[in-house]
């Protein structure tokens, strides 16, 4: 019996000492995982120790300034403009988030037209010309008609940018134009056209009526479409007779550069149209290839401080090669490209993601192109820097 | 007896074994989870092309809200490393880029951010002396360092250096183009070392060298002269931590030949030590207030006592637009209170009182922590104070005139 509760005891005693055993280890096994955890964390923080000033400074500024402290996010916005200040590069730029602008697009409704090219003619008539498909051209305007009026409103005073204006509104709505017609133009009539949402080439052309040898193309944009919209109009200037052209690049903001590069090479027979330098100096070289529709008729371009980017480096590249004389007022100065990148938040963000160097491997000035022969715009109605190129190909200065 | 004591002695050492033990599984563990998960992050993306110099940057998880606002500079940081056409600055310009950025949106010009380099030498300044060869300079457009004096008793003195020779070089290594805080960097160093100078003097052809044994330099703050007309003259040019000393000095030296008035001449004066500001005012006043702060703390108003040894002599203050913070203190207490008038032209108007805080780096940080207000309680933020009687300095006005001081002159000997 004695023995047996001694047993008993040592049992007891055994039992005991392991639990406790275990509780030691559980405990202290807890202890050391913790501690490297917390280790770990305190290398991570010292991993990120540069930027541990910007958080005293932040620190600082909140428990002590005198006065309103802006947000945590309005404070963000703050360092990441100081931080893309220090690239100094004005076009890697930081956007905050905009939520009004969205909206108002959707409540402003589609915006449409009626799909017409205009421009006033030497005895100042301002001549139509309906886009293929058109809701002009279903109404039944004619190529070569003239604009008398806009629902009554006479257009002789206006300017172009005017009249477009009024051309435009709301998808579904009408407006009326008051017309004449060559055969007849003292014989005024109307038509009604529908606005519809109208798909705007990037690209229109014709011949000019005081010298049809020179055909007239301008170019508002390079699209993916562009290249195409240029061989049509080339062809179809060069069939109706012209021997020479004029490029009309003014207040064209740019666009992708593969389309100005496919353009450009229209005039060009061989040789590098530009280059692109990306980060780390990687170098890509944009070449022309032969059978050009125009490599060899005389140009002039017409540019001015709205050329901007692409435009400017075709500008520039033509006349590198000694294709192209310019006409006009000098360019704005933009020759990189730039990525635009959404954030998290809705802010957006602007990075200049490469150079481009013209064929003389020089890079497009900050002032921009001069021309080489500058004009300025003139106010009255007529374009007295389209009237200089012309002179400038009829008469070679 | 024994056996039980070394029955406890061997429960005990097994006992820390096992913490032991546990202690270094534990923390064992951890480490072989964390580099599980590690790898587990990491073996999927290997960089495409690795560059060994690169040293892969991954931005802080968030330890606190504010920091998930913030992972915004981090998502742009990253874009731009990744996207951006030429180089980026290294992490510590980036940092300072972020914090003027960030401070910008305070929307207060004088909240401000000073870089470790030109922290040291303001602090330097601001102690009231410095270890150097004793001149002040400034950065010429062309990029040259030019002498535009020297102090007196100064080493740059007795080596010969004047006003109007220019700095080409700091032991041999050619500065132009160098910021003002870079060339004095090199100029300034430990007293009783040797510096030389490549020298360019108006009028000589070419350079000559000269060596300058630097030393400690008390900066001249206090100008003064007791004129023939028995007015007495003190200039104070900034409120450094010698500020009251040398002031009270020159006081007592002018006081000692009983002027009939005394000019205190705060022009272009663009402040200093808050202390120093009431000390100076306190130089000139009896019991009273000198200026009411206000911060977040709540209101503290600063007071002036009588027994100084300036309280009663007819005062006249100069002031301009390049009198700023402490000097428009000085001068404000002293209108309110109208212990004297102020001369001249509209003060800057820089009502806010900034503290320096000293960030790890050695940088600085200048934050704005109150307001002050005049002892008739106005604001002068973005005022500046109206002199009593308005005097302008033509910008035509010829070397060595000096209408503002003429009138002051004028006024205290006939009493308007």
């Amino acid at each position: 019996m004695e023995q047996r509760s001694d047993e008993y005891a040592s049992r007891r005693e055994t039992v005991w000492g392991l639990l406790v055993w275990a509780a030691v280890f559980v405990i202290f096994f807890a202890g050391g995982f913790a501690a490297h955890r917390i280790s770990v964390r305190r290398a991570a923080e010292a991993a990120t120790r540069p930027m541990g000033v910007f958080w005293e400074a932040w620190d600082i500024v909140e428990q002590n300034f005198y006065g309103e402290v802006p947000s945590a996010r309005v404070r963000t916005y703050g360092a990441i403009r100081g931080f893309l200040a220090l690239l100094d590069d004005p076009y890697t730029v930081f956007l905050e988030p905009q939520p009004g602008e969205v909206e108002r697009d959707r409540l402003a409704g589609a915006y449409g037209g009626i799909g017409v090219d205009l421009w006033r003619d030497a005895e100042n008539r301002v001549v139509l010309s309906p886009y293929a498909g058109s809701p002009a051209e279903a109404a039944g305007v004619r190529n070569g008609d003239f604009l008398l009026a806009v629902d009554s409103r006479p257009v002789v005073t206006a300017t172009i940018e005017e009249i477009q204006a009024r051309l435009h509104g709301e998808v579904g709505t009408q407006v009326l134009l008051t017309l004449s017609r060559p055969p007849t133009p003292t014989l005024p009539f109307t038509l009604t056209v529908v606005r519809q949402q109208i798909q705007v080439p990037s690209v229109s052309y014709r011949l000019l009526d005081r010298d049809p040898t020179i055909g007239y193309l301008a170019i508002t944009s390079f699209t993916e479409r562009t290249p195409q919209e240029v061989e049509e109009a080339l062809r179809a200037l060069l069939g109706d007779g012209a021997s020479r052209l004029i490029i009309d690049l003014r207040n064209n903001g740019g666009g992708l550069i593969q389309p100005a590069v496919d353009v450009c090479d229209q005039f060009l027979d061989r040789g590098v149209i530009l280059y692109e330098v990306r980060k780390d100096h990687r170098e890509r070289a944009f070449r022309a290839h032969r059978g050009g529709l125009a490599s060899d008729l005389p140009l002039v371009i017409l540019v001015n401080g709205s050329t901007a980017s692409a435009s400017e480096m075709m500008a520039g590249s033509l006349r590198v090669h000694g294709r192209a004389v310019l006409v006009g007022e000098p360019t704005y100065g933009k020759g990189s490209v730039q990525l635009i990148f959404t954030l998290s938040d809705g802010s957006s963000l602007h990075v200049t993601n490469a150079v481009w160097l013209l064929p003389d491997r020089q890079p497009l000035p900050e002032t921009g192109l001069t021309p080489d022969i500058p004009v300025a715009p003139g106010g009255g109605l007529e374009d007295v820097q389209l009237d200089r190129a012309v002179r400038y190909l009829q008469e070679g200065e | 007896m024994q056996k039980k004591a070394i029955q406890i002695i061997l429960v005990a050492a097994l006992l820390i074994l096992t913490a032991g033990t546990a202690f270094a599984v534990g923390f064992g563990t951890s480490m072989l989870l964390q580099r599980r998960m590690e790898t587990a992050v990491v073996t999927p993306a290997p960089s495409s092309t690795p560059s060994p110099t690169e040293t892969p940057f991954v931005p802080p998880t968030p330890a606190r809200p504010e920091e998930e606002t913030f992972q915004l500079f981090w998502e742009v940081w990253q874009i731009v490393k990744e996207n951006y056409y030429g180089d980026l600055p290294d992490m510590q310009t980036v940092t300072y880029g972020a914090i003027r950025g960030m401070l910008e949106t305070l929307g207060d010009e004088y909240t401000s951010f000073i870089e470790p380099d030109i922290a040291a030498i303001l602090e330097e300044d601001a102690s009231g002396s410095f270890q150097g060869i004793g001149a002040f300079v400034q950065m010429r457009e062309d990029g040259k360092l030019e002498i535009v004096s020297v102090i007196e008793g100064s080493p740059a003195e007795a080596a010969g250096l004047q006003g109007g020779d220019l700095v080409v070089a700091v032991d041999g290594q050619s500065i132009v183009g160098y910021s003002l805080y870079e060339a004095i960097i090199l100029i300034r160093g430990p007293a009783g070392t040797d510096v030389t100078l490549t020298i360019e003097r108006p009028g000589q052809e070419g350079t000559f060298d000269v060596t300058v044994t630097r030393a400690r330099i008390e900066i001249p703050v206090v100008e003064w002269e007791m004129r023939d007309d028995g007015i007495g003259y003190v200039h104070l040019r900034e409120f450094s931590a010698v500020a009251t000393d040398q002031l009270e000095e020159a006081l007592r030296q002018i006081l000692a030949e009983h002027p009939k008035g005394l000019i205190l001449d705060l022009r272009d004066n663009p402040g200093g030590w808050l202390d120093q500001a009431i000390q100076v005012a306190d130089l000139f006043l009896g019991d009273g207030v000198v200026l009411i702060e206000r911060s977040y703390e709540g209101e503290e108003i600063f007071r002036s006592y009588d027994g100084d040894i300036a309280e009663d002599v007819p005062l006249v203050v100069l002031v301009n637009g390049g009198s700023a913070s402490a000097s428009e203190i000085v001068a404000g207490a002293i209108q309110a209170r109208d212990r004297g008038i102020l001369l001249g032209e509209q003060t800057l108007g820089k009502g806010s009182v900034q503290r320096p805080y000293r960030l790890s780096d050695g940088s600085e940080l200048r934050v704005t922590i109150a307001r002050w207000y005049t002892p008739d309680d106005v604001a002068i933020h973005g005022q500046g104070l109206t002199p009593d009687i308005e005097v302008p300095f033509p910008e035509d006005t010829p070397p060595g005139e000096d209408p503002q001081l003429d009138r002051a002159v004028e006024y205290l000997l006939t009493g308007e």
